[in-house]
């Protein structure tokens, strides 16, 4: 009798295929809907990395050497080993930010993250009355949840 | 002897087929839904760094004293333009978006209701400080997104006399249209930014 019909092997193989073609699908959506999340994470975390920025400026430029380097590098210990923090109101625009020794988060919209901004200051080089401020908004740990800037502060 | 397909092979294979197409219709349903969703997502955090970085730019290139608050929600920017090469008044906030079927131009208003797009108009400055005579308008967030919200504030710190100021806004952008359900809804790109500016300082 001859023999008819699809080997085993032949539907394992076809449901194998229709399989990965369903993940490949899955998989494709995901990494989109990841990448478009990190997009706009992103765009908030440079927006509050642009205040503390704007912040720290109009500090320097507003006090003489002497009571920067009193407020930050004394008072705040922005020079230290785990920086200063960045306290801004995010419902009273009209408020004053100021720094602080302990992390300060803010949580924006229907995000969940709570973002945090750190500055460390140093004189570079030392005696020169410039101040290299390096700033980080991270919104969890590790690397890649965190973006980072570095700029000059000199009169 | 000849021999057909049994009704069972029959039925197998039709069944399979449906499957097969199934699938292939529903990867492409949902991979036309994604893309619009990606869409509209990007136009969403578009229109933000288009507002931020407009504010920014126009911000490091002025004095504290040109740059006044009309309410909470439009910001005047006085200052020279280097596209216009002359100075110029430069409008940003909260907008009611009309288009003129005869002149077909977009009309963008910073006063009344119905205000949910983030639009600038740029005005001549004449010589008595005075803005005057309108050089061009356009909106900053694409037409497939609406602002929600938009404040600003312009806070002088001690020291800073006329040299220099701070403004601190706040906004939130909406991917447009109707949400037909609470998970349309939820599911709807949404992005509230806040940040800050340094006025007079070159950063």
């Amino acid at each position: 009798m001859k023999k008819a019909g699809f080997s085993l092997l032949e539907v394992l193989f076809s449901v194998a295929f229709l399989i990965l073609v369903g993940l490949a699908v899955i998989a494709l959506n995901v990494a989109s809907l990841r990448l478009i999340t990190s997009s706009e994470t992103k765009t908030t975390a440079y927006a509050l990395n642009d205040e503390a920025i704007s912040y720290l400026a109009v500090l320097f430029h507003t006090k003489s050497i002497a009571e920067f380097e009193t407020l930050v590098l004394g008072e705040k210990d922005c020079d230290g080993p785990s920086g200063c923090y960045l306290r801004c109101s995010v419902t009273q625009l009209n408020q004053e930010c100021s720094l602080e020794q302990m992390p300060d988060t803010v949580q924006l919209g229907r995000s969940r993250l709570s973002f945090v901004r750190q500055l460390r200051v140093s004189e570079t080089p030392a005696g020169s009355d410039k101040y290299l401020v390096h700033t980080s908004v991270s919104w969890g740990s590790g690397i890649n949840r965190e973006i980072q800037a570095s700029y000059f502060l000199e009169k | 002897m000849r021999r057909g397909f049994t009704l069972v092979e029959l039925l197998v294979a039709v069944g399979l087929f449906l499957l097969a197409i199934t699938v292939a219709i529903s990867a492409t349903i949902g991979a036309n839904n994604l893309i619009a969703r990606a869409e509209a997502r990007a136009a969403v955090v578009e229109g933000a760094r288009t507002l931020t970085d407009q504010v920014r730019r126009l911000a490091a290139n002025a004095k504290p004293g040109d740059i006044v608050l009309e309410g909470n929600e439009v910001i005047v920017f006085r200052g020279f333009s280097p596209d216009q090469a002359a100075n110029v008044c430069t409008y940003i906030g909260l907008a009611r978006y009309s288009f003129d079927e005869q002149l077909g131009t977009e009309n963008f208003e910073f006063t009344g209701d119905g205000r949910d797009t983030l639009a600038a108009k740029t005005y001549k400055l004449l010589e008595n400080n005075v803005c005057s005579e309108l050089i061009y308008q356009g909106r900053l967030t694409e037409p497939g997104v609406e602002a929600l919200a938009l404040e600003f504030s312009k806070i002088v710190p001690a020291g800073c006399g006329n040299s220099c100021a701070f403004i601190r806004y706040k906004f939130t952008l909406r991917e447009s249209g109707i949400a037909q359900s609470a998970e349309t809804e939820r599911r709807r790109a949404t992005l509230e930014i806040i940040s800050s500016a340094a006025i007079g300082l070159e950063l």
